[in-house]
């Protein structure tokens, strides 16, 4: 029999001082989010792709250390220019499904700037449980971190 | 502007009287599907489509007697067959986008049965808040209701 599935769910914020558009494109535009989202270190990357639009798929692949294979698939589900996101995403381990998260993020303008808010609902899938949920905050913030650096003008 | 997205989940357990192996057919093929999930009083499916596999998809549309239309697009995150699955569906309500939610499905032996576990964890899209969120949990029990009408009846 599987473990139960563990279910939580957390938000994480940040301020850009650029503008909504500029930040959503860090998203939405696979050259952009290169530069940002799986680049810490020890993560090489070996394949990605995007078909950005509601119903496309996202596709990443790479290794941790040489060690540790991962997978993630992404299906958009909503798509508000400059304003929202919504996705699913099923992360896999060494070939073992680890978890599938519903993702939202909103773009809302905020001075000159922009505040972004995330918002995952994650489904914990190989027994690993809260561990599996703090590693995903501290990696998702450290991701956003990132985008935060890139986005200084 | 967007309004904000509203987050919340609920999960019901609902002992069914069948098998899992058929609890998880009655998700896993659309003919059975048809039966209960398909079947709520005042609702009339114009569209189903199923392909139950992972990164596979679903459609559903039709509309209901008070002349509302919906469509439901799901796709199929995670399958171990007669155990459980995620799958992430959002809602559409004429033509406007209500909710996005990840749905898991467990199921376990329970005696001569199964123990259903249902978790949705649902963002509201559209505005509508804490009542979308209720309005669907009181949908769903009603759904589960069949599914153990259908899955029981079935020789």
């Amino acid at each position: 029999m599987s473990t139960p599935i563990l279910h939580d769910r957390f938000t994480l914020e940040r301020t850009f001082n650029t503008r909504p558009s500029q930040v959503f494109a860090a998203f939405a535009q696979l050259e952009q989010k290169r530069r940002w989202f799986g680049c810490h270190e020890g993560i090489r990357i070996v394949e990605s792709r995007v078909d950005f639009r509601v119903g496309g798929v996202e596709h990443w692949h790479g290794w941790h250390n040489d060690q540790v294979e991962f997978t993630n698939d992404t299906v958009f589900h909503h798509i508000v220019a400059d304003e929202r996101i919504v996705l699913s995403y099923t992360m896999t381990i060494n070939g073992v499904p680890l978890s599938s998260s519903l993702l939202a993020l909103e773009f809302a303008s905020l001075n000159s700037g922009t505040k972004l808010t995330l918002t995952e609902h994650i489904a914990v899938l190989d027994g690993s449980g809260a561990s599996c949920v703090s590693s995903r905050i501290e990696g998702t913030g450290a991701g956003l971190d990132n985008l935060v650096q890139l986005m200084q003008p | 502007m967007s309004t904000p997205i509203h987050h919340g989940s609920f999960s019901i357990t609902r002992q069914l009287a069948a098998s899992p192996a058929r609890v998880f057919n009655a998700f896993a093929q659309l003919e059975a599907k048809h039966q209960w999930f398909g079947s709520s009083p005042g609702f009339e499916i114009h569209e189903a489509t199923l392909d139950f596999r992972v990164g596979g998809v679903e459609l559903w549309t039709g509309k209901h007697a008070s002349g509302m239309a919906f469509r439901n697009d799901t796709t199929y995150c995670h399958i171990v067959p007669d155990e459980r699955f995620v799958s992430c569906y959002t809602m559409t309500i004429n033509g406007k986008v209500m909710s996005s939610s990840l749905l898991s499905i467990e199921l376990k032996p329970s005696g001569t049965g199964t123990e259903l576990r249902l978790t949705e964890q649902i963002a509201v899209l559209d505005g509508s808040g804490a009542a979308c969120v209720t309005g669907r949990e009181h949908g769903t029990g009603d759904m589960l209701r069949r599914l153990d009408e259908f899955t029981k009846g079935q020789s």
